[in-house]
């Protein structure tokens, strides 16, 4: 059943805040340069006269902080654009797999592998995480909820989760089945897709792109890979 | 004057070369001017992109780049500069036909020109922004032609100091010139020049900021970095604006214009051609300002101002006179002083780089096939959008009806292709869309990525430059005071700084954006 779900209306302020989108930016900034501070501490900065490899790095990460806090402060005194939450939700989800796939990798790899593995543990992690958001708006899609384009969700994710089947695939089984791949995934972010239509259209698209990324322009892009049976 | 003409000889002859291919089906040996057929079909496949609503000739040439990887460098930077013309003259078409500008330069143009379209002159308006076009070009060209080898003797004379002044100058500028708010786009520029920074340190060899992946160890890859944050996130972007498109319906018209028309359109073209061409030369995007400036020139000048925004044709040739000129002079810091003026040309630089070329003043002595065969091409460039796109009209119109709904999973293909070309690694391909994501969120909160990339590829040579500047004056600062060239540029770039930040001048910059 279509469930009917009210898109809030924009924010313009937030408690003693009056331009909230400036304000989460000025926010983002710091995070950003207290990260790269962090990243560069172990680097030497060296003299102007020999300049060490950290010494831009953390000046540069110095300025965006500053000038983070300087967006903060002013959201504070001034007003700015008002704040949609739905327009935000796709960015704080993402941030929110992040946080929780370096959670698990943390305590996975401490665990089961003695603090090896961090990379591809993080990697599954937000692979399952990203394709899990995207299976239950597939479904939402399906039924025709009405919330899975309220939220503001569904555009980036099934874009990136369609850059990310493309990526898996490509080596695997090769462009005939990743290239069709990404583009119905991905084609899914619409809200006004059809089925039948984007099958068709990707399988078309797909021969034109053999055609021309493999024997025209002449470029090593796997065709078709069928493991122990064919290799083109 | 007998130089220019020689260079532009050497120009024309590299752009003309043959190569004798034989046929093997008849066993005939035909003659093959390659270089040609590489302008042609850049043209081609960028206009194609470039009139897709809402793609802008930053995204097309960030999604078309890869195609030119596996050519010779002379004919890949031909065929992308012909992506170039071919996606601005894209993005006329669609602000023309459908009111939707694919990015600022052609905001201007779809005042008047969709206007004209509505009242059933689609077909002049067409017509006129191509030749007008076409006559800013072929003087656009000249200059080009006549500037570079002074420029280049200047360029020469730089010492790191100066190089490192004049482009804080350039991205000054870009600050200045950058739409929205000038505080955010500073920041931008800072990001942009840090995220440079990130890779193997070049003088101690030392890893910065890469936590031991193998994807950082060489800094964050250019192409992966501008597919990402100008294709992918353009693509999320659209998403949510869909289908608001106002094609034209009914009757092109015809694409000549009239005798009547011409005569209306002669002079702005002139004066859109002069204000757009010196622009362009400005280190920052002073490309970006020459359809505005134009457009207000005009508006001043017409004897009825009224008639503007309700189809006046010289609000059609004096802008896109402007925008063809700017597109082109804003090639002149690049080829002769190595300095990217804008997010296009940053593309361009990171072409030059895979392609084993640095841009820069030798480039000219080093190569001077490349260089002027570059130079000579946008002219030819340039004819060859006048003869394909005027009849393609009817093509590009239906183009324009195909549903966004189709057209974006076919661009995300070709992205995704595309990037996977270059290296054949599948990491890269996850990373645009890790930076599409990140593009995204910088529009979201109301940062434009254009400074970004920019920041990104002047960040390099700033570092470099910096350093050595700093190395020659035993760590003395004063030294880009002392020298006077530098502090010139410096000079110049505090004043500009300063203008733009007076309340008067902020207001006025607003404006000209606004309309």
């Amino acid at each position: 059943m279509p469930t009917e779900v009210e898109v809030p209306a924009p924010m313009s302020r937030l408690g003693p805040i009056r331009a909230p989108q400036n304000f989460f930016a000025g926010l983002a900034l710091m995070a950003l340069a207290a990260f790269a501070l962090w990243a560069t501490s172990d680097l030497s900065q060296g003299t102007l006269r020999a300049m060490g490899p950290a010494m831009l790095p953390r000046w540069l990460a110095i300025g965006v902080g500053v000038c983070g806090l300087g967006l903060a402060v002013l959201a504070v005194v001034s007003d700015g654009d008002p704040l949609r939450l739905s327009d935000y939700s796709a960015i704080v989800t993402f941030g929110f797999i992040l946080v929780v796939a370096l959670l698990v990798t943390k305590v996975v790899s401490a665990i089961f592998y003695g603090g090896a593995q961090g990379a591809n543990i993080f990697f599954y992690t937000a692979i399952v995480l990203i394709y899990g958001t995207i299976l239950v708006m597939f479904v939402a899609a399906l039924r025709r909820d009405a919330w899975v384009d309220a939220f503001g969700l569904r555009g980036p994710f099934f874009i990136v989760a369609g850059i990310l089947s493309f990526a898996i695939t490509i080596r695997l089984f090769g462009l005939m089945i990743a290239g069709p791949l990404a583009m119905i995934i991905g084609g899914y972010a619409s809200s006004e897709v059809r089925m039948t239509e984007i099958i068709i259209f990707a399988a078309v698209m797909t021969a034109l792109c053999v055609g021309l990324f493999r024997y025209v322009l002449n470029l090593p892009i796997p065709i078709l890979i069928i493991p122990g049976v064919i290799y083109i | 004057m007998p130089d220019i003409i020689s260079n532009l000889g050497l120009g024309f002859a590299t752009v003309w070369q043959v190569l004798w291919v034989t046929d093997p089906l008849l066993g005939v040996t035909w003659p093959i001017p390659v270089n040609v057929l590489l302008c042609f079909i850049g043209c081609m496949v960028g206009t194609l992109i470039g009139v897709l609503p809402g793609v802008g000739s930053t995204a097309t040439i960030a999604m078309l780049l890869p195609i030119t990887f596996g050519l010779e460098p002379v004919g890949a930077l031909i065929m992308l500069a012909g992506i170039y013309y071919g996606a601005q003259y894209g993005g006329s078409t669609t602000a023309i036909l459908v009111n939707i500008p694919g990015e600022a330069s052609s905001v201007v143009t779809a005042l008047d020109g969709h206007e004209m379209a509505r009242q059933g002159r689609a077909g002049v308006a067409l017509g006129i922004a191509a030749l007008g076009s076409f006559f800013a070009g072929t003087v656009a060209t000249l200059l080009i032609a006549a500037l570079a080898v002074p420029l280049t003797r200047l360029a020469l004379v730089f010492g790191p100091a100066e190089y490192f002044s004049l482009m804080l100058m350039g991205l000054v500028f870009a600050v200045v010139l950058a739409r929205g708010s000038i505080f955010k786009a500073i920041i931008m520029i800072i990001i942009g020049v840090l995220l440079s920074t990130v890779g193997t340190d070049l003088e101690t060899g030392q890893e910065r900021m890469t936590f031991g992946s193998p994807f950082l160890a060489d800094g964050v890859d250019f192409a992966v970095l501008a597919m990402g944050i100008f294709g992918i996130a353009e693509v999320i972007r659209n998403l949510d604006n869909l289908e608001a498109r106002d094609v034209v319906r009914g009757a092109i018209g015809r694409l000549l214009p009239g005798k009547e028309d011409i005569k209306q359109a002669a002079l702005p073209v002139l004066r859109g051609t002069a204000i757009g061409g010196i622009l362009g030369i400005l280190p920052g995007n002073g490309a970006i300002l020459g359809p505005f400036a134009a457009y207000t020139i005009e508006k001043k000048l017409a004897k009825d101002p009224r008639r503007f925004g309700r189809g006046a044709i010289e609000g059609v040739a004096g802008p896109e006179a402007a925008n063809n000129a700017g597109a082109q002079t804003s090639f002149i810091p690049l080829l002769t002083l190595g300095i990217p003026p804008n997010a296009v040309m940053a593309l361009m630089v990171g072409a030059m780089t895979i392609h084993g070329i640095i841009p820069g003043p030798q480039v000219m002595t080093k190569s001077p096939q490349l260089f002027w065969g570059m130079i000579a091409s946008m002219w030819v460039g340039n004819l060859m959008l006048l003869v394909i796109n005027l009849p393609l009209i009817g093509l590009w119109v239906r183009l324009l009806k195909v549903p966004y709904r189709l057209m974006f999973p076919a661009i995300l293909m070709f992205c995704c292709i595309g990037i996977y070309s270059i290296n054949s690694l599948p990491t890269d391909v996850m990373w645009i869309a890790v930076f599409g994501v990140i593009g995204f969120a910088l529009i979201r909160f109301g940062f434009e990525p254009a400074p970004l990339l920019l920041g990104f590829v002047l960040g390099k040579l700033m570092e470099e430059n910096l350093r050595r500047a700093l190395i020659i004056s035993r760590g003395d600062m004063m030294t880009f005071i002392e020298r006077p060239i530098s502090a010139g540029l410096l000079l110049v770039a505090v004043g500009l700084l300063t203008i733009a930040l007076l309340p008067t001048i902020r207001k006025g910059r607003e404006e000209v954006f606004v309309e």
